[in-house]
């Protein structure tokens, strides 16, 4: 009986040494690779996972997705092994996979290396790391609209629901805060008076947090919930009050039957499918890069089936087409007053880099977008076009640089 | 052989036997018992230089519960004695040996160690050399003559040339009193008080650990550095081996492999092996087969022969009556008398064992 | 007259525990690695079920995934030898039965502490001072961290496996206070520092490898050789044998705590300037727990622990490797698949301490007997002594 097991152990050993010197067979095709912060069950990385492998399959390249790569220095060991493996390009998706990526771009110069949501590129001198984003304001900005129809229909129904509306974000921090404030300004142009309570979970992903952040929203009267979180806790969480709910990175249409009414997301397809062509054809892939509308990087998913009010599709196409032609502007200044901003006396405030008019609006703004690591803000970022002073989001680096926080948006304990 | 009928003899877990009562006799009993012929005897000689060594003077412990488990004890252990300690179990024997050892802290009550000096010779193979100048300025020592010794001053290696031609004698006996010491001050001390517990795998030895490390019990700090030195320990380990015949498959087997008679004689012989001039044993023999019992008595009296004062606490009256110069009987805590074993009888110790007033008149030997 | 010998037909069980008091070495040497190879085997056929993954490839991919490449090799290394270091902070306290089940806060606490120093003093000073400072530091949070719960189970004698499970919670606590005050923007974390790295001897990972080596050395002295790994012992195994030869029990327990905390604050230095050059609340990947694993699997022996840290290391990443290369999005099943192996390993222990008896007829016999009596049908005479045998027969021809 013993000797049997000895020998079996050793037929399984062997067999597994032979068969994998033998598995390196045809495969000319090109390696790429992605690392993802968690897996498929985080909308978030399935996002970038269901995109990934689109575009290597229309690409007709070999890609391979590493999941679980946590923000610390497991991200340089996962991508060097990447780079070991023979892979020319790797992609990271999460914010703070940045440096760590950062040391394994300067260990492997002939490898690109992209990464989403980041914001050294432009400072770190290192001419194969890039990063990326989209205009996603935009997306929150349509995806508001839709919610400000829906809320504007509750209350012709109902006159006296809460024009409060609740959204559950992840950290305190420019991309979440750009991205709530995007979609409250897209549900003020149709409910003016809405006002928007924030409550963060310090998580990218935390099921439970997210959930219990939603229902305190709710249960402090709030009519919409929307979130910038990776787990279906808040959709969940809405679903089971009944409460509508504007999600993100894709449709939770699924399990949230009658409460979803719209998503907003970013395509990444379009960007991985211009690095393959890129690393392909030897060409330089840009340091920064801003998916848009228009390069169908930044979408709004279909409509929920039950939940959105009538008329959302055509007033969405409306606004679509005035923020493709440059006639609406999703940060125009003169839509938002900053009259809080500017009393703030906190350790973080950015009172002194505001500069406000009387009514209280925006004339000018220091953006931190050179983030070496102090918050200072240096970099104007109020501009003028056709007329209307605006924010200028995602022009002077893919990833986002509002961080202020407007009135009429206040933050929940 | 006094009540029995018929007699069934089992050996090492196997039936040997049964045999009638009135055919049979103690030697033969013992020899099926064994499994060959042994002769088992103890041979009692008469004490010899007796002197007071163990003084314990009104002995008191509470248990946790509050009651008195020694109460008010006082004896006299002398060198060159066996003195027996009878009772029914749980009158206190156990707890007055781990109060004298050093187990029990918080007792009332004093225990004076008396190592006679008186007249004779230090030497530095006892005391350090500061050890003597603080004696010597304190006024413990006298030359031959009579004078008190001052090393005021003397030369070092005058106050060496003295000491070390023996002129410079004690003038009281040394006298420690041990309340309150654990077990390691003791040593420290100099005091060689052994103890052979009841729990022998539980407090004697360490199961686990094999014959060596177990020798190294008492003896692990010797040497300078933190490096352990076994040697000693391991020539000690096969000095016991062979000396008292101790069967194990090597002197690196745990002990806690060994047969009952094995174990103890392993705990015995380590703390016999520090030559005490104190050896406490509790109850050494119990569980033991009879060979090993025997041989554990023969230890115990050659002990006695070579000065210790040995305090035997057992079970077994016939064997205290025969091993013993002098029983004390301890009764609920209290002693109940002191006697001479040689004249007294089984009625009056087991009187003494369950008797709880103090006797008026306390025999004891001059 | 002798009694009769045949024992009563009772009603006995089918199957009978007894424990076995002796086994020789490599039997239960053999009994483990057998189930760690059917454990190997009942994940593998999970994940060719589930996910159609081919079983020779999947151990292919094990051990590609720890020897593939060279890198591969110095990570396996290094990993294998930073939880066979925290292996070894472990093996005193455990052997003391201390359980010390704060690892994770000692080496958390030890990171932090560096990488304060690291961010505050890095490049103002030279690399070598920073870490001069750095690294006493870290051995005394790490200490200190282990003697607090150590100082109250001395004097009150509270709980330890609950005070140091306390602790960890405490200094996953300080590290996010100290992100949240110094680094409130962002994704809560601290990129990664530039400055006060530990030194490199050809890679990051060898001098890591000979420091714990030496480590190694110095845990098998300290058991073996040093006075306080005697004292240690006799207190872990009886202490009340430690009392009767007056060792300050007290004193021995808090001193092998200071040790174990300690050594684990090092770890947490070497990760934090060595290896991650970061500190998050998961600093260590609960290294803490896992250690606990192999080193009770090695018996608390540290050079048998060398083996089982390093084997865990590989499947581990064995594991990792199997997921990536099948493109299992899903973090659940390598964990599974680990969570398996170690359930097994586990209840191997159940059949080394042991004996399972089939009751056949009557007679109890081990199970590989069972087996072989299935086959053949020859019963074996029990074998008594000459006086018993002779009353047998007496008996019989009555």
């Amino acid at each position: 009986m013993k000797k049997q097991i000895l020998a079996l152990t050793a037929m399984l050993a062997i067999a597994g040494l032979a068969s994998c010197t033998g598995n390196n067979s045809t495969t000319e095709k090109m390696k790429v690779g992605l690392l993802t912060l968690h897996g498929e069950d985080s909308t978030y990385d399935k996002n970038f996972i269901d995109a990934f492998k689109a575009a290597c399959d229309a690409k007709g390249v070999d890609g391979k997705v590493q999941t679980g790569v946590n923000e610390d220095a497991g991200c340089t060991t996962a991508a060097d092994n990447m780079v070991d493996d023979g892979a020319k390009l790797i992609f990271a998706d999460s914010f703070g996979h940045e440096s760590h990526l950062l040391a394994s771009a300067k260990k492997a110069a002939d490898v690109q290396f992209c990464h989403a949501t980041g914001t050294q590129a432009h400072t770190a001198n290192q001419k194969n790391f890039h990063d990326a984003f989209a205009s996603i304001y935009e997306g929150r900005y349509l995806a508001g609209v839709a919610a400000g129809m829906k809320l504007q229909a509750m209350i012709a129904e109902k006159a006296d629901t809460s024009k409060k509306i609740g959204y559950v974000g992840a950290f305190p921090y420019a991309e979440v805060i750009s991205g709530f404030t995007s979609y409250y300004l897209g549900v003020k142009s149709i409910v003016s008076d809405v006002t928007m309570e924030v409550r963060y979970t310090n998580s990218w992903y935390d099921e439970n947090a997210e959930k219990t952040a939603a229902n305190a929203l709710i249960d402090g009267g709030c009519s919409i919930i929307s979130q910038h979180a990776d787990s279906w806790g808040a959709p969940t969480a809405c679903e089971a009050k009944g409460v509508p709910n504007i999600s993100y990175n894709g449709s939770t249409e699924s399990q949230c039957p009658n409460t979803f009414v719209i998503s907003s997301k970013i395509n990444w397809q379009p960007y991985f499918e211009m690095c393959i062509d890129a690393v392909k054809s030897g060409k330089e892939i840009a340091t920064d890069w801003t998916g848009t509308v228009d390069t169908e990087s930044v979408q709004v998913t279909a409509l929920g089936k039950k939940a959105p009010a009538a008329g959302t599709q055509e007033k969405l196409d409306e606004v679509k087409a005035a923020l493709k032609a440059g006639t609406t502007k999703v940060f125009d200044t003169a839509n938002f007053t900053v009259k809080n901003a500017k009393a703030d006396t906190s350790e973080f405030s950015k009172a002194s880099y505001i500069t406000m008019d009387a009514d209280g609006h925006l004339t000018g703004y220091l953006a931190d977008v050179d983030d070496d690591g102090k918050y200072v803000g240096e970099t104007e970022a109020i501009k003028e076009a056709n007329g209307k002073k605006y924010f200028a989001e995602s022009e002077m680096r893919s990833a986002p640089y509002f961080d202020i926080l407007i009135d009429g948006i206040s933050v929940g304990a | 052989m006094e009540i029995s009928d018929r007699v069934a003899i089992l050996r090492k877990g196997q039936y040997i036997a049964t045999v009638k009562t009135s055919e049979t006799n103690e030697n033969k009993l013992t020899e099926m018992m064994v499994g060959k012929k042994t002769t088992l005897n103890i041979d009692r000689t008469e004490p010899v230089n007796v002197q007071d060594r163990l003084l314990v003077e009104h002995l008191n412990l509470r248990n946790i519960d509050g009651t008195k488990v020694v109460n008010d004890v006082s004896f006299i252990a002398r060198s060159g004695e066996i003195l027996g300690i009878a009772g029914i179990a749980g009158s206190g024997q156990r707890e007055l040996l781990e109060a004298i050892a050093g187990l029990k802290p918080g007792y009332k009550g004093d225990v004076i160690f008396n190592r006679p000096k008186k007249n004779l010779p230090v030497s530095f193979f006892h005391k350090t050399f500061r050890e003597v100048v603080t004696m010597a300025k304190n006024g413990a020592f006298h030359y031959e003559d009579g004078t008190p010794v001052s090393f005021a001053g003397m030369s070092i290696k005058k106050i060496k040339e003295l000491v070390n031609t023996e002129k410079v004698l004690f003038n009281e006996d040394e006298v420690y009193n041990l309340k309150n010491l654990n077990p390691r001050k003791i040593r420290e001390l100099g005091v060689r008080l052994s103890f052979v517990p009841e729990d022998r795998l539980g407090m004697g030895l360490v199961g686990n650990m094999d014959l060596v490390d177990n020798m190294m019990l008492r003896s692990y700090r010797k040497g300078k550095g933190s490096k352990l030195n076994r040697k000693k320990p391991e020539a000690l380990a096969d000095e016991i081996v062979k000396e008292l015949d101790v069967v194990t498959p090597s002197i690196h087997t745990p002990v806690r492999k060994l047969s009952g008679g094995n174990v103890q004689k392993v705990l015995v012989g380590r703390e016999i092996a520090s030559s005490p001039k104190v050896l406490m044993a509790a109850y050494p023999v119990r569980g033991l087969d009879i060979n090993s019992s025997y041989l554990i008595y023969n230890l115990l009296n050659k002990e006695k022969e070579e000065g210790s004062a040995v305090i035997f606490v057992g079970e077994d009256l016939d064997v205290l009556l025969a091993l013993c110069d002098r029983i004390l009987v301890m009764c609920q805590g209290q002693v109940t008398g002191i006697v001479d074993a040689r004249t007294t009888t089984k009625e009056e110790v087991g009187l003494l064992m369950t008797s709880t007033e103090k006797e008026e008149e306390v025999k004891e030997n001059a | 007259m002798p009694e009769k010998m045949t024992a009563k037909k009772e009603k006995s069980k089918l199957f009978h525990v007894e424990k076995r008091f002796d086994m020789p070495l490599w039997q239960s040497i053999l009994i483990r690695f057998g189930f760690i190879i059917v454990a190997l085997f009942i994940g593998l056929l999970i994940l060719t079920i589930s996910y159609g993954v081919n079983p020779f490839d999947a151990i292919g991919s094990m051990f590609v995934g720890s020897f593939g490449t060279e890198k591969r090799i110095w990570d396996f290394l290094r990993d294998g030898v930073l939880l066979l270091g925290v292996g070894l902070a472990l093996i005193p306290s455990f052997k003391m039965k201390f359980w010390n089940l704060g690892g994770n806060g000692q080496i958390i606490i030890g990171a932090l502490v560096s990488v304060i120093l690291m961010i505050n003093l890095g490049g103002k000073y030279p690399d070598a001072v920073v870490l001069l400072i750095m690294i006493p530091s870290a051995i005394l949070a790490g200490a200190v961290w282990a003697a607090i719960p150590a100082i109250f189970k001395a004097l009150f004698n509270t709980n330890e496996s609950l005070f140091t499970l306390m602790m960890n919670y405490v200094s996953v606590g300080l590290v996010n206070a100290f992100i949240m005050a110094k680094y409130p923007i962002g994704s809560h974390v601290i990129p990664r520092i530039d400055d006060a790295h530990f030194p490199s001897l050809y890679n990051g990972s060898l001098l890591i490898i000979i420091i714990i080596a030496v480590l190694l050395g110095g845990m098998v002295y300290y058991l073996k050789f040093s006075k306080h790994g005697y004292e240690l012992s006799v207190v872990g195994e009886s202490m009340n044998t430690a009392r009767y030869v007056g060792i300050n029990v007290k004193k021995v327990i808090i001193r092998t705590i200071i040790v174990s905390g300690a050594l684990c604050g090092f770890i947490g230095c070497l990760l934090a300037s060595g290896v991650d050059f970061t500190v998050t609340p998961e600093t260590g990947n609960n290294m803490g727990f896992t250690a606990i694993m192999a080193v009770w699997l090695a018996k608390f022996n540290p050079i048998i622990a060398a083996g089982t840290s390093f084997f865990i290391v590989f499947i581990t990443r064995g594991m990792t490797k199997v997921q990536s290369d099948n493109n299992i999005m899903n973090d659940a099943t390598p964990n599974l698949i680990i969570g398996l192996i170690y359930f097994f390993i586990i209840g191997c222990e159940f059949f080394v301490e042991y004996k399972l008896l089939i009751n056949k007829g009557g007679k109890e016999m081990k199970i590989t007997e069972f087996i072989k009596s299935l086959f053949t049908s020859k019963v074996e005479k029990v074998k008594l002594p000459p006086e018993a045998e002779a009353a047998v027969e007496e008996e019989e021809v009555k």
